[in-house]
């Protein structure tokens, strides 16, 4: 681009074409304005670019208001004409003017200029120029500094057309770049959180800006989970929402055959039954026969969704299947970090016979007392993960067979875990598995409940499995005696009977 | 939501003013379908004046589409003028119905 900062005031004959408005058609050029508006994130410059071919222009200018001062908005057209803010720009003719500034280079426009076509220079060539409502468009080169009567009229009649698409063009615009804050700051957010896994987190911040910008009252977010689509986030949703099923096909949502990524509302009536007067649904990725996520706003019965709300959903979408596909990969690295720690944990089961097999047989044991404890699956998993790694921190002891390092292996393990995506929230887990439920434990000295309920159920698994490493001929009541011994005392109790109902089970 | 159904010409045309949103697709359906039944089969919708579509509005679209096509007819949808139109681009489905700008285009003019 060529980068002009001086202004030229004195036109110049140019030798470019007359301006050629003759023609326009209102009915003619709006499929093609509208399908620009749904050309990517910023489709400011493709409906500038539509409006220079219906006007027969090859450079168009384009400022918007900001407060007194005129930013430029797009320019489209060749390099030897630019329009840089640096540039100035200045109106030929008439008295009526107020001075306004681009970056603080003055531009002279006409006040009138929303009302009357008129005439300006930029750098030394003549462009038509009329208001709209959102801004100064202006048009050229053109051959001449007059415009007759019918170029003036449609010159109007060419910004009545252009107002509608730059608006929704500026505000596409603008809730792109709300949207790439909002990403920035759910990217803090979850970077504060320490995981870069909470695709829900994500996913609920999209959905708080898409119903606090759309007139809805309400709003969700669902994702693929196997055949079907769930709710993984929902704001303000009325009673009974949960029973709808939102998968295509099977509820509420139609998808049509043939036609990848088109969603309808099919089952109208359940969504009257809850008082929904209206709902967007919009699915992506983009051109897939089943979605990987739908997100969804509605008004009340009284309410009014905006008429745009659509476009600002697609572009939600899109985001949301970003944030969700970098959470698959970032829960894709976190379990290759877990599998390294699970082969050091091998590493040292296979130092002795007696071990061998230690983590893996706890694992087996602590996801069955978690289970029968009727913990949730997600904590179930919780404790079968810690239990694979929990003497970790074996790996540095030195081999004297110092009893330091047998004291000082929670902790380590901890610390391990703490550093590796994934197995942060596995480190007080780690940490507090030789802990005892009447506080005689370590490191740490908790007590009864203050040791998280998924180290009391790895210290009931670990003491199992190697009360049986030690001596693998004992008797099941025996077995039964000795851990109803430890319980109150070094075991919590509900593990204990828990465990002695499985040794009795099995 | 106004519906004005003029079951007089070959194709029938309906014209819709206001917004079509859940509140009132099923009154259109209600209508068209009818029409589409007792009518030579073929439907000029005219959303000229539809100012908002939600994704309520489409499914009746399309289920109008599919009924008229089963019938050996057709629909013929007149874009709205403003913002409403989007719904088509961002849903993909503008291949999929016979959309065009005016009712004189609709009717071969």
């Amino acid at each position: 681009m060529k980068n002009v900062t001086s202004i030229d005031t004195t036109p110049r004959s140019v030798r470019s074409p007359r301006l050629r408005l003759r023609g326009v058609s209102a009915e003619a050029a709006a499929p093609a304005l509208v399908r620009a508006l749904g050309e990517g994130d910023a489709p400011l410059g493709p409906v500038l670019d539509e409006v220079g071919r219906i006007a027969g222009m090859p450079v168009v200018v384009f400022w918007k208001p900001d407060g007194r001062r005129l930013q430029l908005a797009h320019r489209h057209g060749d390099e030897v004409l630019v329009a840089a803010p640096d540039n100035g720009l200045h109106q030929l003719g008439g008295t009526d003017q107020d001075e306004v500034s681009t970056q603080g280079i003055p531009l002279l426009v006409p006040a009138s200029a929303a009302a009357h076509p008129h005439v300006m220079t930029i750098q030394g060539s003549w462009f038509a120029a009329v208001g709209t409502g959102d801004g100064l468009l202006a048009l050229g080169p053109f051959g001449d500094r007059e415009l007759g009567r019918r170029d003036r009229r449609e010159l109007v009649a060419l910004a009545a057309l252009a107002d509608g698409p730059v608006r929704q063009a500026l505000r596409i615009g603008a809730l792109t770049e709300q949207v790439q804050a909002l990403r920035r700051e759910a990217d803090l957010h979850r970077r504060s959180l320490g995981s870069a896994t909470d695709d829900v987190t994500s996913l609920g911040l999209l959905l708080e800006m898409a119903v606090s910008t759309s007139g809805s009252v309400g709003g969700f977010v669902a994702a693929r989970a196997g055949d079907r689509l769930e709710a993984i986030a929902v704001r303000d949703v009325p009673d009974g929402f949960a029973a709808l099923d939102l998968t295509p096909g099977h509820g509420v949502l139609s998808a049509v055959a043939g036609a990848p990524g088109v969603l309808f509302v099919d089952g109208y009536q359940a969504l009257l039954d809850l008082g929904i007067g209206g709902l967007v649904a919009v699915g992506g990725p983009q051109d897939t026969e089943h979605p990987e996520v739908v997100i969804g706003l509605f008004s009340d019965a009284d309410g009014m969704l905006e008429p745009d709300c659509a476009p600002l959903l697609s572009t939600l979408v899109d985001v949301a299947v970003i944030v969700m596909e970098s959470a698959a990969v970032a829960r894709g690295t976190a379990a290759r970090h877990l599998a390294a720690l699970e082969a050091l944990c091998r590493g040292l089961d296979a130092r002795t016979h007696a071990t061998k097999h230690h983590h893996a047989r706890v694992a087996h044991v602590a996801a069955s007392i978690a289970a029968g404890l009727d913990l949730a699956p997600e904590r179930v998993a919780l404790v079968t993960q810690a239990a694979r790694i929990h003497d970790v921190g074996l790996i540095a002891a030195t081999g004297d067979g110092t009893i330091a390092a047998e004291f000082a292996h929670p902790a380590v393990g901890a610390d391990m875990a703490a550093l590796v995506p994934g197995a942060a929230e596995l480190a007080p887990i780690l940490r507090a598995h030789h802990e005892w439920w009447d506080g005689f434990g370590f490191p740490n000295g908790l007590l009864g409940e203050a040791i998280p309920t998924e180290a009391r159920v790895l210290a009931a698994a670990e003491f199992y499995v190697e009360t049986l490493q030690s001596d693998p001929s004992l008797e099941v009541s025996a077995l039964a005696t000795e851990i109803q011994s430890r319980s109150g005392g070094q075991l919590d109790p509900a593990c204990a009977t828990q465990l002695i109902d499985l040794i009795q089970e099995s | 939501m106004q519906i004005s159904l003029s079951t007089a010409t070959d194709p029938m045309v309906t014209a819709v003013v206001g917004r079509l949103d859940l509140r009132t697709a099923p009154e259109l359906r209600t209508q068209v379908a009818a029409a589409l039944i007792a009518g030579p089969g073929s439907m000029i919708i005219d959303l000229t004046d539809v100012e908002f579509i939600d994704s309520s509005g489409l499914g009746v679209l399309i289920g109008l589409h599919k009924q008229a096509a089963a019938q050996g007819g057709r629909l013929t949808i007149v874009a709205p003028t403003g913002s409403a139109r989007q719904i088509f681009a961002l849903t993909r489905t503008e291949s999929f119905f016979n959309i065009v700008p005016s009712q004189h285009a609709a009717l071969g003019g």
